[in-house]
């Protein structure tokens, strides 16, 4: 499945969206397969995964356009773990802009 | 040659464009969806600004600081605040995830620098704006931009002086302190007729097809080689966001392809990301023959990437003779000098050794560079020497600029002024030089990074490590580096305290951290070295370009010391050839 596939008809659960990340740095951010296994909730993303203000972006829209929302400036800000990502996209998939 | 803008003011320019309905600005959603607004309709939107902004008591002169997403609305309030007679500046929305407080700091010392009267955002980014905005004592008010298209009316201002200033451009990055370079009237419409006298064969169809812009238009090839040139032209401006393009950059291609467009403007990584994240099922139907003009500035070129870009998209109709590079900067008004865009790229092997270390360039093996062309009609351009000697062609030396583009000056800043423009010549800080008629850029003066577009000044990086456990203090730099596969890239060299016990791995990890978390970015390499080995000035500063060179040639040896020097140089060979190793590794795997 490519990664930018709209599939919104169901909520995801945890571990759907944890999937989906990893799928999704694998192909679109190029991360390392080892650096992949290692993903738990608790992986500091900026940080723990490198990823550059690009990667981010990248990241950002995946999820927007796969969970269908957007992503408020101050979630970007709250967001440092895995975990805070898989939170928000739980609560947020298939609200469309808040 | 004489330049005769069509204007003297970008406001009459503005109210010319009241009755246009052939052309205007189309916004393409990520969905790409498009939305249209014939300049007709940009105009009175733009109007109905101004006089709720005149309403609001903004007087001819005062600063509108504009942090908006690509979308109507930045034109909305650019536009408007200059038919209202105010200046405006944009400046970068947030878009990273996490580490705001830096961000806060930097828009809180723009607004200050600027003396920004208004401040104009949307909602989404105003919740957040908070900590930005709470000190700055000349901001009196920061406004939503959905309220100010009110039916105020309005009232034009009384004609400015073309002398006094249009915008300003803060230059692109987070270079230690901001910099707003003013450009005045003249300085926009004398640039704009410059490459105007470039695009003025096109017919009227060229002008309906037009641009795509995805270029942020608080960047100035966005602002003024995008949006002003299509209110300058006039011709159809479609606009896609940077976030939609960096994420999915086939939908530039698909958008120049499915209106036809003509002109296309990029830095060097734009075409990098290409040729990486395109895939070649994503372009079906995808026609790109009618691209006359891919425009390739902005950062040090890629050769290779370039030619790959040309090759591997013929398939689709991109004609070689289309890649045209470059050469311009804000303090410029924008362009400098374009090569020819009815032919190829013109690519030069240069001998490397000689045009590192003599400042001569004398075609040979080792550098291969792109012409950017000659000066604009209108501009002079001079290689000059240390001592600001003029230097004859095929010497490297520091690109000087004089013309009725160049600006007078940074806003508020009488310091960089006069370090920067002597004489009416602007100090590019770019090194270059002339070969039969055509500039070439070598490299730059300062130790400026440039990635992806962003300056960085070295000293903002390396004060982001410099008090990492296990490093001598004040002895890294940071440096660039063109990488054959990825760009421009950022390398790191610290020498490590000879007293520390930390293990390097654990000291470049935490480099990288410090300097992924300060400025997003991920080093391309941290070398640690040993304590002594980064070569100096002879008052004790740290010399970067001389330590790159070293450290790619292998050069960079630790002192030597009396007893221990064969130790040492063992060290310092297993170092480098790590240190290649990497690099190489790197190169490899693309």
């Amino acid at each position: 499945m490519e990664p930018s596939d709209k599939d919104t008809s169901q909520r995801p659960s945890e571990e759907e969206i944890l999937i989906y990340l990893k799928e999704m740095a694998e192909e679109e951010l190029e991360l390392e397969r080892e650096q992949i296994d290692r993903i738990t909730l608790d992986t500091q993303i900026v940080e723990g995964l490198q990823l550059d203000s690009v990667s981010q972006v990248v990241l950002i829209t995946n999820i927007e356009e796969k969970y269908g929302f957007l992503f408020d400036f101050e979630d970007r800000e709250r967001i440092r773990t895995v975990q805070d990502l898989v939170e928000l996209i739980l609560a947020r998939a298939g609200q469309g802009e808040s | 040659m004489q330049l005769k803008p069509k204007a003297t003011t970008i406001t009459e320019v503005l109210v010319g464009l009241e009755n246009c309905t052939q052309y205007g600005a189309r916004f393409i959603s990520r969905g790409e969806e498009p939305t249209y607004y014939p300049y007709e309709e940009v105009i009175k939107r733009a109007k109905a600004v101004a006089g709720t902004l005149q309403a609001g008591g903004l007087n001819p002169g005062d600063r509108v600081a504009v942090i908006l997403p690509t979308s109507i609305h930045f034109l909305d309030i650019f536009l408007g605040t200059q038919l209202a007679g105010g200046i405006p500046s944009a400046l970068y929305p947030p878009v990273r995830l996490g580490r705001l407080s830096e961000y806060f700091h930097r828009t809180r010392r723009m607004l200050d620098k600027i003396g920004t009267r208004f401040l104009v955002t949307d909602s989404r980014i105003k919740k957040l704006l908070g900590p930005a905005v709470q000190d700055v004592d000349c901001l009196e008010d920061v406004l939503n931009v959905e309220k100010l298209l009110t039916d105020m009316k309005w009232t034009p201002p009384k004609e400015a002086d073309p002398d006094t200033p249009a915008f300003l451009q803060f230059s692109s990055g987070t270079t230690l302190e901001p910099k707003a370079v003013t450009v005045s009237h003249t300085n926009l419409l004398t640039n704009l007729e410059m490459m105007e006298s470039v695009f003025r064969e096109y017919s009227e169809e060229h002008s309906r097809y037009g641009g795509v812009c995805w270029l942020p238009l608080y960047h100035d090839m966005g602002l003024v080689g995008c949006m002003y040139n299509g209110i300058y032209h006039p011709g159809n401006v479609t606009y896609i966001s940077p976030e939609v393009f960096i994420a999915r950059p086939r939908i530039w291609l698909r958008t120049l392809s499915r209106y036809k467009a003509v002109i296309s403007p990029a830095p060097d990584f734009a075409y990098g990301l290409c040729l990486k994240k395109i895939r070649d099922k994503d372009l079906e139907g995808v026609d790109l023959s009618n691209w006359e003009i891919a425009l390739n500035g902005a950062e040090p070129i890629n050769t290779d990437a370039m030619t790959e870009f040309s090759e591997r998209f013929a398939r689709w109709g991109f004609r070689a003779e289309a890649m045209t590079p470059v050469y311009g900067l804000a303090e410029a008004g924008l362009a400098v000098s374009f090569s020819d865009f009815r032919s190829r790229p013109l690519l030069t092997e240069f001998d490397r050794d000689l045009l590192g270390n003599r400042g001569k360039a004398v075609p040979g093996k080792g550098r291969v560079l792109p012409a950017v062309g000659p000066p604009l009609p209108g501009l002079e351009v001079e290689i000059r020497d240390e001592e600001d000697r003029p230097l004859p062609e095929g010497w490297v030396g520091k690109i000087m600029v004089r013309g009725p583009s160049i600006t007078r000056g940074f806003f508020n800043d009488p310091a960089t002024t006069s370090r920067t423009i002597r004489d009416g010549w602007l100090d590019t800080g770019d090194l270059g030089f002339f070969h039969k008629g055509n500039l070439y850029i070598a490299g730059r003066a300062k130790d400026l990074i440039i990635i992806r577009g962003r300056n960085y000044a070295p000293e903002e990086i390396e004060e982001l490590v410099q008090d990492t456990e296990g490093l001598r203090l004040g002895c890294t730099i940071a440096v660039s580096h063109m990488t054959e596969a990825e760009g421009e890239q950022l390398i790191v060299l610290a020498e490590r305290d000879a007293r520390a016990q930390r293990p390097e791995e654990e000291i470049a990890a935490e480099i990288r951290d410090r300097i992924l978390s300060g400025i997003s970015l991920t080093p391309y390499h941290v070398q640690i070295l040993e304590p002594g080995t980064l070569p100096r000035t002879s008052s004790g500063k740290m010399r970067r370009a001389g330590a790159l060179r070293m450290f790619l040639e292998g050069e960079l040896l630790p002192p030597e010391k009396m007893g221990v020097l064969k130790m040492f140089k063992e060290v310092g060979k297993s170092q480098i050839a790590w240190g290649r190793f990497w690099l190489n590794k790197k190169r490899g795997k693309e």
